[in-house]
């Protein structure tokens, strides 16, 4: 799921939907996938549009390994995120895997 | 009574292609290019079975069945072969049909989806 907004409008997005998720939920600092592969959950990324090439890398390899259980991935991005992509700066396989279903949020 | 389908695929030549061999098939067939208007024929005009490409510029094919307010058949095709995204279209119901797509595949597979929805 990907969900486009600002950054109040998004928090306050997943702080709304967070009882519907599926638990636990990991939501980590920066990028950089979790060490250990989540047995099932949700997996929580700000700033999606602000992972480098590497970071974007190694997120695509995570989700495309078989994974026991099944994790919900919701990334959120304060920019148009398809813009980066064809801008090249965004893995166009990512943000397919990433944009299944896609929300924009707006601030009150 | 012709049974319908709505077809959404961005390239001009591609859904100009599966339009014919759907219509030769005697199939109904609604062709839009992007998933706006596949939406908007979704809750308007609601098909009997869905053809959707899954790389539609900025948007996912896989959310007109994800956001769809009524379950319908659909078949996602792809030219990107992609286990995850398959997975998800099986999450959803959907089948998934890699591109090249044969016609005679495409045609079994919806007569198979339409009789299971009869």
């Amino acid at each position: 799921m990907l969900v486009r907004g600002p950054g109040e409008a998004t928090r306050a997005f997943i702080a709304a939907v967070t009882p519907h998720l599926h638990h636990p939920i990991y939501e980590p600092s920066t990028c950089d996938v979790l060490p250990f592969t989540p047995a099932a959950g949700t997996l929580i990324l700000r700033d999606v549009d602000a992972c480098g090439r590497e970071q974007q890398q190694r997120l695509l390899r995570w989700l495309e390994e078989p994974h026991n259980g099944y994790t919900q991935v919701i990334a959120l991005t304060a920019t148009q995120l398809y813009d980066l992509v064809q801008a090249g700066t965004f893995l166009e396989r990512l943000y397919y895997h990433l944009n299944v279903t896609q929300f924009e949020v707006i601030s009150d | 009574m012709q049974n319908r389908i709505l077809l959404v695929e961005d390239d001009e030549t591609t859904r100009d292609l599966l339009s014919i061999v759907l219509k030769r098939a005697g199939y109904d067939v609604v062709a839009s290019r992007s998933v706006q208007e596949g939406q908007a024929v979704l809750e308007n005009a609601p098909p009997d079975l869905l053809i959707t490409d899954l790389r539609l510029g900025a948007f996912n094919g896989l959310q007109l069945i994800a956001m769809a307010s009524r379950r319908i058949p659909a078949i996602v095709t792809t030219g990107f072969p992609d286990t995850v995204l398959e997975a998800d279209a099986r999450q959803f119901g959907a089948t998934f049909l890699p591109k090249p797509i044969e016609a005679a595949e495409l045609l079994t597979l919806v007569e198979e989806l339409l009789q299971k929805r009869a």
